[in-house]
């Protein structure tokens, strides 16, 4: 983990790099850098005007136990360009909160699931999971970002439609009635979430699952079908 | 005036009951064993419809941290209430004193965990409500107060309950399982159809009850308590 001035990345706080072994799959070496380029801040309550040390490096942190990108979170473009959250729910989002917050330093939900899923204790197995399918037109949807909102613990936690047959899970969910929601991946560079190479399709709107969605304890949900409309 | 003549001849509660009883099935109203609707010992069973009304379970908006850091940015709001339960219910009571009756009694029912979604803060779509079917099984302990005793010929007889239970609910036809307690307390009256001092049963009538219902914990997505009005109606045979 070092510090590393280069100007020329005028929007990238840090960044995390691996070394990977191909043969084994395992992590050999793994590097944080920060920024220099932008003011820093290690101060207790975070400091005004400069970006806090703490919360960036829980983020990539993140990236570096396995974590990628989470879209739990609203942005708007700038019109100097570069996007400007309005709001996020997760550590991992990869557009920082502004200068001065310290909010970055709190896992939320969302990337507790993630990591417990990566890494599960005896208190994950406890835990239940939603699965389905997300087709537009009647055909599966790639990268379509599905959320489930627990109403009783007020919890969010997302993932995305992974395959080409717009199948998603989502796990680490308490045990109990569950919001579905579907949104387009339109708070954020696709490339910030998927390879280049993928198509993700944006045009489409905001829907609801039609029945709330029942997490059981130790198990999934069985299989729920959304169909998204056209914007 | 002779036939009260006649039952002069018996001693003992039992038979001058039984003489009032044939007294007033003579000359008055269609008759009321008064013996069997106050003995001890007796017991009870009915069955019959209940109807339970909704419970809210409130409101929690989805929440996002705002950019600021401070404060919170909704992406939608949610309100979830538990719908009314229609079911039906079978009772057993035994009559412990005269005013006071022990009952234990289970119902089935099922009515839909309801939630109501709008203000997305990416859509105007009008608000959208989803659901999930509850099936909910309860079995409740409860003491019976017969306040007054009724009026000779009265068919009607007022009382007071209170009881506790467990209910145990089955949420999208059994995916999970949820167990909580509920207490009761209200009241109702009874209406005597018929009875008569000897034979296999003793009385035969309907029963209204009006309650107040609390539930804790089960489905209720907040986990508190829950009051909900209930009312019944059944039929009942007494031996």
């Amino acid at each position: 983990m070092g510090c590393r001035r280069s100007s020329e990345l005028d929007r990238v706080l840090a960044t995390t790099s691996f070394l990977i072994d191909d043969a084994t799959g395992a992590l050999i070496e793994s590097d944080i850098f920060f920024n220099s380029a932008f003011p820093w801040s290690v101060a207790e309550n975070g400091e005004s005007g400069r970006f806090d040390v703490q919360s960036i490096a829980l983020h990539e942190i993140g990236h570096m136990s396995g974590l990628g990108h989470s879209a739990l979170g609203e942005t708007e473009l700038r019109e100097s360009g570069g996007r400007r959250v309005i709001a996020s729910e997760a550590v991992m989002f990869p557009i920082a909160f502004a200068a001065g917050s310290i909010a970055g330093r709190t896992p939320r939900a969302d990337d507790i699931a993630g990591m417990s899923d990566l890494y599960p204790d005896g208190d994950f197995g406890q835990l239940g999971s939603i699965s389905g399918r997300v087709t537009k037109d009647g055909r599966p949807l790639f990268g379509a970002h599905v959320v489930a909102f627990d109403p009783a613990s007020g919890a969010l936690v997302g993932n995305f439609t992974l395959n080409a047959q717009g199948q998603f899970s989502i796990d680490g969910l308490s045990a109990g009635p569950h919001i579905l929601r579907v949104e387009p991946l339109d708070d954020a560079d696709i490339d910030s979430f998927f390879e280049s190479t993928r198509t993700v399709d944006l045009e489409f709107r905001v829907t609801y699952a039609n029945r709330l969605i029942v997490v059981p304890r130790r198990g999934d949900s069985g299989p729920v079908d959304i169909e998204v409309a056209r914007k | 005036m002779t036939r009260h003549l006649v039952c002069s001849f018996f001693l003992g509660r039992a038979p001058r009951v039984s003489c009032l009883a044939l007294t007033l099935g003579l000359t008055g109203p269609p008759a009321l064993a008064q013996s069997s609707s106050a003995g001890v010992g007796r017991f009870e069973i009915s069955a019959g419809i209940i109807r339970v009304g909704q419970a809210s379970f409130g409101g929690r908006d989805a929440e996002e941290t705002a950019g600021t850091g401070t404060g919170r940015f909704r992406l939608f709001s949610s309100s979830t209430e538990l719908t009314a339960v229609s079911g039906f219910g079978a009772r057993f009571g035994v009559t412990l004193m005269r005013s006071l009756d022990a009952e234990i009694s289970g119902t089935y029912g099922t009515s839909d965990l309801r939630s109501r979604i709008e203000a997305d803060a990416e859509t105007s779509n009008a608000p959208i409500v989803v659901m999930v079917p509850v099936q909910q099984f309860t079995i409740e302990g409860a003491a019976v107060w017969y306040p007054g005793v009724p009026r000779a010929g009265s068919r009607t007889r007022f009382f007071v309950k209170g009881g506790a239970g467990l209910e145990r609910h089955l949420e999208d036809r059994g995916s999970r399982v949820v167990e909580g307690r509920m207490f009761e307390m209200g009241g109702g009256v009874k209406y005597t159809f018929a009875s008569r001092s000897r034979g296999w049963w003793r009385g035969l009538g309907a029963r209204l009850d009006a309650l107040a219902l609390v539930h804790a914990h089960a489905v209720a997505v907040d986990d508190r308590a829950h009051a909900s009005p209930a009312v019944g109606a059944s039929v009942y045979l007494k031996f």
